[in-house]
């Protein structure tokens, strides 16, 4: 399975938080640390792809 | 049996982008198959045919889409990749063998809200190399399902599609792909997969449109502000707008009473 990679964008940059072994980790871990990270908007994508921006 | 509309609701495009060449309208029934797909894809790829019919009216395409065939995803690798089960194929043909439909084209999805792969702009590669065999210039569709879900279409002229839905209508114009941030990586790797150069140049001649899914969701009506008992109390809404009111109100009413004591009321 397809590791998942939690990236935080700010405008058109973007680097990766942390990797998580589930979509459903990464949507956790999204709703879990939302507030850690104010000043990004926080996304996960599978590792090897490139986020939309 | 879904039908295609009076081509006429499509060909007003024309006039009012001269400058593309391809026009797209995308029906409420594929609506709905997008945010719903969008919505329950989990970790594997999904891919189906959107169905139609095309018209060329001098060197424009117009495109109607309104029919989808959910495809088996046959892939060694269905958490990374998706192609179509070959009964899917024999399915499509008989379609067009029937005469329903004249065009069909890609639909995949992909887990979280990440682009088109390489791969996947070479499939669509191969799709317009064949002249003989694409007629067409339907864009391909990508539909995301990551934290905000995006439909994505790409191909290799400049098109503009119109979504219908019951709530409303969108008009979505493409862009060039090699305008795009990640272009110089996907031409990067593209070389060092060792692609032939000719679909290298290709790359430069995608053009692409990406649009949110939840701006074709229908809009929620706004609590409506009642008096009596239908008044919305329960919601946060209702009860910051009967805040607001009660200032207001104390506010407006005794200058309304002063006004009326010097008799201009």
């Amino acid at each position: 399975m397809p590791k998942y990679q939690i990236i935080c964008i700010k405008g058109k940059e973007w680097s990766v938080i942390t990797t998580v072994d589930s979509k459903r980790e990464a949507r956790e871990w999204i709703e879990r640390n939302r507030d850690k990270y104010p000043h990004c908007r926080l996304n996960f994508i599978r590792e090897g792809f490139e986020p939309i921006l | 049996m879904r039908e295609a509309v009076p081509w006429e609701r499509v060909e007003w495009l024309i006039d009012s982008y001269p400058e593309k060449k391809g026009y797209v309208r995308i029906s409420t029934d594929i609506l709905d198959f997008f945010i719903d797909t969008a919505k329950a894809t989990d970790s594997y790829e999904m891919i189906g045919y959107l169905l139609g019919r095309f018209k060329k009216v001098g060197d424009k395409e117009l495109i109607q889409l309104y029919d989808y065939i959910q495809c088996r995803n046959i892939a060694d690798d269905p958490t990374r990749e998706a192609f179509p089960a070959p009964e899917c194929d024999d399915e499509v043909d008989h379609l067009f063998d029937i005469g329903r439909y004249d065009i069909n084209t890609v639909m995949h999805t992909h887990p979280s809200d990440s682009l088109f792969s390489v791969d996947d702009l070479y499939v669509l590669y191969e799709c317009c190399k064949n002249d003989h065999i694409r007629e067409w210039f339907a864009p391909h569709f990508l539909v995301t399902g990551g934290e905000i879900g995006y439909i994505l279409a790409y191909t290799n002229v400049p098109f503009v599609i119109q979504f219908i839905s019951d709530a409303k209508e969108l008009f979505v114009s493409s862009r060039p792909f090699n305008e795009a941030y990640t272009y110089p990586k996907y031409v990067k790797r593209a070389k060092s997969a060792a692609y032939a150069d000719e679909f290298i140049e290709f790359l430069s001649s995608i053009e692409w449109v990406r649009i949110m899914i939840s701006s074709l969701e229908p809009i929620k009506p706004e609590p409506q502000l009642n008096y009596g008992s239908s008044l919305h109390k329960s919601t946060k809404e209702g009860i910051l707008r009967v805040k607001k009111l009660r200032i207001h109100r104390r506010r407006i009413l005794p200058d309304i009473i002063q006004k009326y004591k010097r008799g201009k009321y």
